[in-house]
């Protein structure tokens, strides 16, 4: 009797564990579609940007890319945490973070380019394009921190 | 399942990069060699790298039923739906009120000598001394606020700084974006004249667009 109760336990876990797989890879593939999207938005505002030379499609494209990048940070941190091997996903998380890094080194490279046309010519449109750049940047770092921390 | 996973984080990654530095190429272009043409030829570059992201984030993307992991389909509750049309309708009803509430009310002009506001109050017309032509920068696209400096005209916003809204001022803007300023002193005079679009900035100082100038020439 002993021993059907216990089967049936490991039965029933396994049973969520796979739910719960299924739920986390569903949520990434839906979170990287959506990125992908928000990717695509950008590009069309950047290619209104060649074809009417108005530097507010900037802000547009950096908003859409913003948002992009967030979904994008998130779904690769729910993915790593369903990764069962310690060592692998210790393995994945640390490539994770510099390329993170990497990126959000790019952000603030760039912040400070906008940030210089805007302080150089009082173009309030500059400085909100340093501030959506810094804000991306600084997600990312704040997520990789998290990542680090959690020591996933 | 997961290597795919990290090849498609990595390409958007990769992707958020070559958009990063599209927009750089673009503002070196505009602002360090004031090459506008080239940039123009931009959009082949733009086109061909989503093109080759578009391709290869499909190829990268996983199919849920070939994992082997069963696949779970997220029930639409009445709970999701209701959040849909909460948001939807928050976008839609936002929409009506603001482009109701803002809808510009029928002012007029007279020979540029008197404004008359809906109510009827007039008011007479004197340019801003020395120079009251000024152009909304930020508003005008790269090529006409080239032109614009060129010809050295102020910023309106700057104008609006320094002379503040009082007295009243009248901010007049043609197609061509160039924008004339007016001193608006109260008249007694009664007059009618051609009916013009018209918001207004504070309690006596307006922005209006002389036909066929529209609302949606500017921001």
């Amino acid at each position: 009797m002993d021993v059907e109760n216990s089967v049936s336990t490991v039965i029933q876990n396994l049973d969520d564990a796979n739910r719960s797989s299924a739920k986390v890879e569903s949520t990434v593939r839906f979170y990287n579609l959506l990125s992908i999207v928000f990717f695509i938005l950008a590009v069309i505002s950047l290619s209104m940007l060649t074809l009417y030379l108005i530097t507010d499609f900037i802000v547009l494209a950096l908003g859409a890319m913003d948002i992009g990048t967030i979904l994008n940070a998130v779904s690769r941190m729910i993915s790593l945490r369903n990764v069962r091997d310690a060592n692998e996903r210790q393995r994945k998380a640390a490539t994770t973070v510099k390329f993170f890094h990497a990126v959000s080194y790019a952000c603030f490279g760039v912040a400070a380019i906008v940030f210089g046309i805007a302080l150089n010519g009082l173009a309030t449109d500059f400085a909100v394009m340093g501030l959506e750049l810094t804000g991306c940047g600084t997600i990312l770092r704040a997520v990789s921190r998290d990542l680090q921390l959690e020591g996933v | 399942m997961s290597n795919c996973l990290v090849e498609l984080w990595k390409l958007n990654n990769l992707f958020k990069l070559f958009l990063l530095s599209f927009i750089a190429v673009f503002l070196f272009l505009i602002f360090v060699l004031n090459n506008i043409l080239a940039s123009r030829y931009l959009l082949i570059v733009l086109a061909a790298g989503t093109i080759s992201y578009l391709v290869i984030s499909f190829r990268v993307s996983p199919r849920a039923s070939r994992t082997g992991i069963p696949e779970h389909r997220p029930r639409l509750t009445r709970t999701h739906l209701l959040a849909m049309v909460v948001i939807v309708s928050l976008f839609v009803s936002s929409y009506f009120l603001v482009r109701s509430l803002t809808a510009p009310s029928a002012f007029q002009l007279e020979k540029y000598r008197y404004l008359v506001l809906p109510n009827g109050t007039a008011f007479s017309m004197s340019p801003l001394q020395p120079n009251n032509e000024c152009a909304w920068l930020e508003s005008m696209n790269i090529t006409t606020q080239e032109r614009a400096k060129e010809q050295g005209l102020p910023d309106c916003d700057f104008v609006s700084w320094y002379h503040g809204t009082n007295p009243p001022i009248l901010f007049l803007e043609f197609q061509n974006f160039t924008e004339f300023v007016y001193n608006l002193n109260a008249t007694t005079v009664r007059t009618t004249g051609s009916e013009l679009l018209c918001f207004s900035l504070s309690s006596q100082s307006f922005q209006c667009w002389m036909p066929p100038a529209a609302v949606s020439h500017l921001k």
